[in-house]
């Protein structure tokens, strides 16, 4: 166990400081991953300023944008791209030769990385816009528990959605669903950028079959206070009965993938 | 140690067939066609062999590498590395083996070669003490003080694939595979190569399977040869003994204190011949390279002489021509 941990804790330090190499490069990718909050802010203060309209103030707004973005970076991950490639040049021979799971090693690797972004870029700028305008904070502790629970397991479907699409480059190769358009498929029906409360009905009720709300949208919607206690315990339910369907799934397309496995070149 | 039984790898191989309606046909419809790489492969090696697995291009050799590995599934057969069948506990069968792909690196491409050792170390838990020995050892053996401390993008064919040998061989692996560790090497590198694979199965008695299409390595480095061909077993057994079975040939350069030398054995042809200098080809299954020599010593004042014996490049060059018919 102790060793398990340490080697969690290499691979995410080795992540991190892969990241650090290229200073410039990560500099600007972390600095241009931000503009979309800046915009995002921006918009929210256009549209609301001090008032409120569709139930919903400028406040509110900011909480839910700087929530939704520190979710979104610290597991903007990149497997299925990952996967994509090592199946491609064949390297995945050198991942499966390995005692460890693919799919541990590209999240921790991931997750190091990522860390760069959280740290020295969105942390920081969150902060500032915080310190400009405030941040809802809710009155009720168990609110707060709530919501972190539902994060850390948003995080968790996230990271285990994005990676079963990235196995099905074991029997595509070229994986179709890594795409810009697919991505903002997701995008969309997670409720990312633009919150589902101002969705017309008919949308926000087809969300509701879907996994993607169910990654943030739904514990940063009780943060902000868009939801009641009493709901969110219905949203927990449902988002422990996707984690198990896409645990199971994970496992079944691993099983299968390693079948199907063809090494290219040699 | 390792048990290949009756092991057979299919894979399906689509075809793609020329012109713009077969490309438009092949949107919706491709045909297949099944290629076996490997097929009824049997062997078993013990513990500390040194065994050389060889055969042409599309052999089957890195698909058994593979599968020896856990990394692919055998369509039939069973395999068992250690009492483990690798494809059912691929995790559990990696501890025991060390891997080396001669075209691929294990090793982080921009950081110091130390780091993917250290994570290596926590991959495999590493007890400490063995870690540092083994870097301190490896690093010795291979020259790698130069580099160990520099990102490997950074690094010449050569160092990268001394960090790659030593990294597969840090958790002191009972078996360890190399699929083609010489691969583009200079011959300075290749002999620093072979000199660690030997010294680690002498001191470890570690049990080596490399594959490689450069023949020294298997002379150098191997007791024992296996060569299949189509994904067909042709050959298990003696390196020595496949030499004198399948080769024999040999030629040798004689020169002589006299100013005139006639060749008269029967058994013997003369490849090259001048006033006191003559070159001659025989083969061991008919006349002996010792009694060739002892004829001409015999008859005449040897002053100079050269001798020539087939080589396993020669031989598997003629088998995989055809110019030397196999049994499977």
């Amino acid at each position: 166990m102790k060793m398990k941990a340490q080697y969690y804790f290499t691979a995410i330090r080795l992540g991190l400081k892969s990241k650090t190499i290229y200073r410039a490069s990560a500099w600007i990718g972390s600095v241009t991953g931000i503009f979309g909050l800046l915009i995002q802010v921006a918009i929210w203060y256009a549209l609301l300023g001090a008032g409120a309209r569709f139930d919903t103030t400028f406040q509110t707004m900011l909480t839910f944008s700087i929530l939704m973005q520190l979710s979104n970076a610290f597991v903007a991950t990149f497997s299925g791209d990952a996967i994509s490639r090592l199946i491609r040049n064949g390297d995945i021979a050198i991942y499966m030769a390995r005692p460890i799971k693919l799919k541990q090693h590209l999240f921790l690797g991931d997750f190091g990385r990522n860390l760069f972004a959280v740290f020295l870029v969105n942390l920081p700028v969150c902060i500032i816009l915080i310190l400009f305008y405030g941040f809802t904070i809710p009155p009720d502790w168990r609110t707060i528990a709530i919501s972190i629970i539902m994060l850390i397991n948003g995080m968790i479907i996230l990271f285990h959605y994005r990676y079963i699409l990235g196995l099905v480059s074991f029997w595509l190769i070229q994986n179709p669903f890594t795409s810009w358009g697919f991505q903002n498929v997701e995008s969309i029906f997670s409720g990312r950028v633009l919150p589902i409360w101002l969705y017309p009905v008919w949308l926000a009720d087809l969300t509701q079959y879907l996994p993607f709300r169910y990654f943030f949208y739904e514990p940063i919607a009780l943060f902000v206070g868009k939801s009641t206690l009493g709901n969110s315990m219905n949203s927990l339910l449902i988002q422990c009965i996707w984690l198990v369907i896409f645990v199971a799934l994970e496992k079944i397309a691993s099983h299968f993938a390693l079948r199907k496995l063809i090494v290219q070149g040699g | 140690m390792i048990e290949v039984n009756n092991v057979s790898k299919e894979f399906k191989v689509y075809t793609r067939p020329s012109g713009f309606i077969n490309t438009v046909k092949s949107a919706f419809w491709r045909e297949h066609k099944i290629k076996r790489a490997v097929t009824n492969i049997c062997f078993n090696i013990e513990p500390g062999e040194l065994v050389g697995y060889v055969g042409p291009n599309g052999a089957g050799k890195s698909t058994t590498i593979k599968m020896l590995s856990g990394i692919l599934t055998p369509s039939a057969g069973d395999i068992r590395v250690l009492g483990i069948v690798p494809y059912k506990q691929r995790m559990k069968n990696a501890k025991n083996i060390g891997v080396v792909f001669g075209q691929r690196s294990q090793l982080y491409w921009d950081l110091p070669v130390r780091d993917s050792f250290v994570l290596h170390e926590k991959m495999y838990d590493i007890p400490k003490p063995i870690f540092k020995d083994n870097v301190k050892l490896f690093t010795e053996i291979l020259q790698m003080e130069e580099f160990i401390d520099q990102p490997v993008r950074q690094l010449s064919l050569g160092q990268k694939m001394r960090a790659n040998l030593a990294i597969a061989l840090l958790h002191n692996p009972p078996v360890i595979y190399l699929d083609e560790p010489t691969v583009g090497l200079d011959i300075v590198a290749k002999a620093a190569i072979r000199e660690f694979i030997k010294e680690i199965n002498k001191m470890q008695k570690t049990t080596v399977i490399i594959t490689t299409h450069d023949m020294t390595d298997i002379e150098e480095i191997c007791q024992r040869l296996i060569l299949i061909d189509k994904g067909q077993l042709y050959y298990d057994g003696d390196l020595h003994f496949f030499k004198q079975q399948y080769g024999g040939d040999y030629v040798i350069t004689i020169q002589v204190k006299s100013n005139s030398i006639n060749p008269q054995h029967p058994m013997l042809s003369v490849v090259e011949k001048e006033a006191n200098r003559i070159v001659i080809k025989g083969n061991s299954a008919e006349l002996s390279l010792v009694d060739a020599i002892d004829f001409y010593n015999r008859n005449y004042e040897i002053i100079d002489i050269g001798i020539k014996e087939s080589s396993i490049e020669s031989i598997l060059r003629d088998i995989y021509t055809g110019s030397i018919q196999m049994q499977q």
